[in-house]
């Protein structure tokens, strides 16, 4: 029954009686401002650490300096990863939308677009969280690695839609490690964190490169960034010795003087791999198309009316009885959800689609013979495990540190 | 490099264009917002107890003394088919003992929730409501609440009842009523 303070019994005269007064606790803590300086002054420390120190030692310091102050310090909630839906629904809805959400959303990708993933290695408690318990590789083949990034896709751009049409912030909880940062102690979330806590000890980050939404938007600004991460410091000389040291596929290896395959067998897959391109984004369309139906019920609308449409009788069926809100309005609230879950999500379908093919041909792109090995800054996310592997790197290290004006004048 | 250029430089763009759209619409009050319970629209359905992802819940009930009634028959308190008008706790609504019930002077008695024991279900609250003055009600704790992007309760609340509020009003009250013509 909804009613609003009905006063059935008045309210006594007494002769001797204080009533108690309510004091219900004020404070909140508005840390988003500290929050973004700490993040920039870790991102600031991360780039350090990359660049120029070239230490896996700091940067796994600040990896976990991360998820104790980004992670457990600062409550958990909002982080940069999520921040796409916040930003979405302020645009598209009436979510009204802060400064510190924007610069949240926005500083780790500047840094990005400057000096590649440095947040996912030394700004972002998730990724502490999988680099701290990775233990043995398990190297995923490339193709597979490229299709599963899709995923991340994928998730960015229902979560974005779903978002973007009033359905709620759905991303959030669909980050297995939430209940950890919450203190949350749901069974069935605790579980799902420890499956995924157990598989990144074999494969490395798998959420951040399957399934993080804000690392597809690193990864597009990283992959525009001037400078990125160097394996070694001095000359590469081609030793071979980094190529599995990168648990996250993110060496590239110069094309070796004799290919793999011939030319003709590569074109051939690349012409099938173009014939393939406008089914597999017709299909991937259809497919958000036909995800958007049962999508919308995440709507609390959709599912009012759905419920009401098929007189069944529910919480939400008495509420909207007692509200006074009127059917058509409900009706039409409805239908424009569905109208943009639907447009969304087909196009999201379509462009999930287009990427998955066009990082499949990418994968055959030829590069020039004698360059060097390198690291692709889009799936980079500075760990610093090469720099270990690199016996350039070793020389130039201990060189620097016997004698720092020989080094200067080796390199 | 003159393509990565120009990309980099088109990316920079776009994520200027957010600011944009800040500033236009806009600014809204400082700092994150926060979620609450409208009294307004709860129903009471229970789910505030189940759905936050902390156990016990960041909802609690809070007694608003200056619309109580001060009843020896709190329908709050007890249920419809109590045996006694004491407390013992086959008679009462509340689960775990939180409402508690002490003799003031005359038929009146005052009725208080120990925050240690509430867990937010909500049956005080639906009970005075139905019957009584309305003058429990709950409130998501700021001291407890975590603040999450997208609370879990807000999802499953049947009636829409949780809206975001800014810092400076971390509470909804329910305005204190006017006295019934006699």
């Amino acid at each position: 029954m909804i009613f609003f303070a009905q006063m059935r019994f008045p309210r006594p005269d007494f002769e001797d009686y204080v009533e108690p007064a309510i004091n219900l606790e004020t404070q909140v803590a508005d840390d988003i401002y500290l929050r973004l300086a700490v993040l920039a002054i870790l991102l600031l420390f991360t780039g350090l650490a990359a660049y120029r120190w070239r230490s896996r030692r700091v940067l796994l310091l600040l990896s976990a300096l991360s998820l104790l102050l980004l992670g457990f310090v600062f409550s958990a909630c909002p982080c940069p990863v999520g921040m796409v839906q916040n930003v979405l629904a302020g645009w598209f809805t009436d979510y009204p939308l802060t400064l510190g959400v924007l610069l949240l959303f926005v500083l780790p990708l500047a840094v990005a677009l400057y000096y590649g993933r440095l947040f996912c290695m030394g700004g972002c408690p998730l990724g502490a969280m999988q680099e701290l318990l990775h233990f043995k590789t398990l190297q995923v083949p490339l193709w597979l690695d490229r299709i599963g990034r899709q995923l991340a896709l994928a998730l960015l751009l229902v979560g974005g839609v779903t978002a973007a049409s009033g359905g709620g912030f759905h991303l959030c909880h669909g980050d297995p490690y939430f209940v950890i940062f919450s203190f949350g102690v749901s069974w069935t979330h605790l579980a799902v964190a420890g499956l995924m806590i157990l598989l990144g000890v074999f494969v490395c980050r798998p959420y951040c490169r399957y399934m993080c939404p804000y690392g597809v938007l690193l990864r597009l600004c990283a992959l525009a960034a001037p400078r990125k991460i160097a394996i070694t410091g001095g000359d590469c000389i081609s030793c071979r010795l980094c190529e599995q040291s990168c648990p996250n596929g993110a060496i590239v290896a110069p094309e070796p003087l004799k290919a793999a395959e011939s030319p003709e067998q590569g074109r051939r897959r690349l012409g099938w791999l173009l014939a393939l391109t406008p089914y597999v984004i017709i299909l991937c369309a259809w497919a958000g198309y036909s995800l958007a139906g049962p999508l919308c019920a995440v709507h609390h609308d959709v599912k009012l009316l759905q419920s009401l449409d098929g007189n069944l009788r529910s919480d939400a069926t008495v509420a909207f009885a007692s509200s006074g809100r009127p059917l058509s309005e409900l009706r039409d609230s409805v239908a424009q959800q569905r109208r943009r879950m639907r447009i969304g999500l087909t196009i999201s379908g379509a462009i999930v689609g287009l990427a998955m093919m066009l990082e499949l041909m990418a994968l055959s792109r030829r590069r020039s013979p004698g360059r060097t090995y390198e690291v692709d800054a889009g799936l980079c996310v500075a760990c610093g495990r090469c720099y270990d592997v690199c016996p350039v790197e070793h020389m130039t290290v201990k060189l620097r540190k016997a004698c720092p004006s020989a080094a200067k004048s080796d390199a | 490099m003159e393509r990565r250029d120009f990309f980099q430089k088109a990316l920079a763009v776009l994520l200027a264009l957010p600011f944009v759209g800040w500033l236009r619409r806009g600014k809204s009050a400082g700092g994150p917002l926060l979620w609450q319970i409208d009294p307004k629209k709860c129903i009471q359905c229970g789910r505030c107890a189940t759905e936050c992802v902390l156990k016990p819940s960041a909802v609690k009930c809070v007694h608003q003394y200056a619309s109580c009634g001060y009843c020896e028959f709190c329908s709050g308190f007890f249920h419809n088919q109590y045996r006694q008008l004491d407390t013992g706790a086959e008679n009462q609504r509340c689960p775990t003992g939180a409402l508690k019930r002490r003799y003031v002077e005359g038929p009146y008695f005052e009725y208080t929730i120990d925050e240690q024991l509430c867990n937010g279900c909500g049956r005080c609250v639906k009970g005075c409501a139905d019957f009584g003055n309305g003058s429990l009600f709950l409130q998501v704790r700021r001291d407890l609440c975590v603040n999450c992007n997208q609370c879990g309760i807000a999802m499953a609340c049947p009636s829409q009842a949780f809206v975001r509020v800014p810092h400076d009003q971390p509470y909804l009250y329910k305005h204190a009523p006017k006295e019934p013509a006699t």
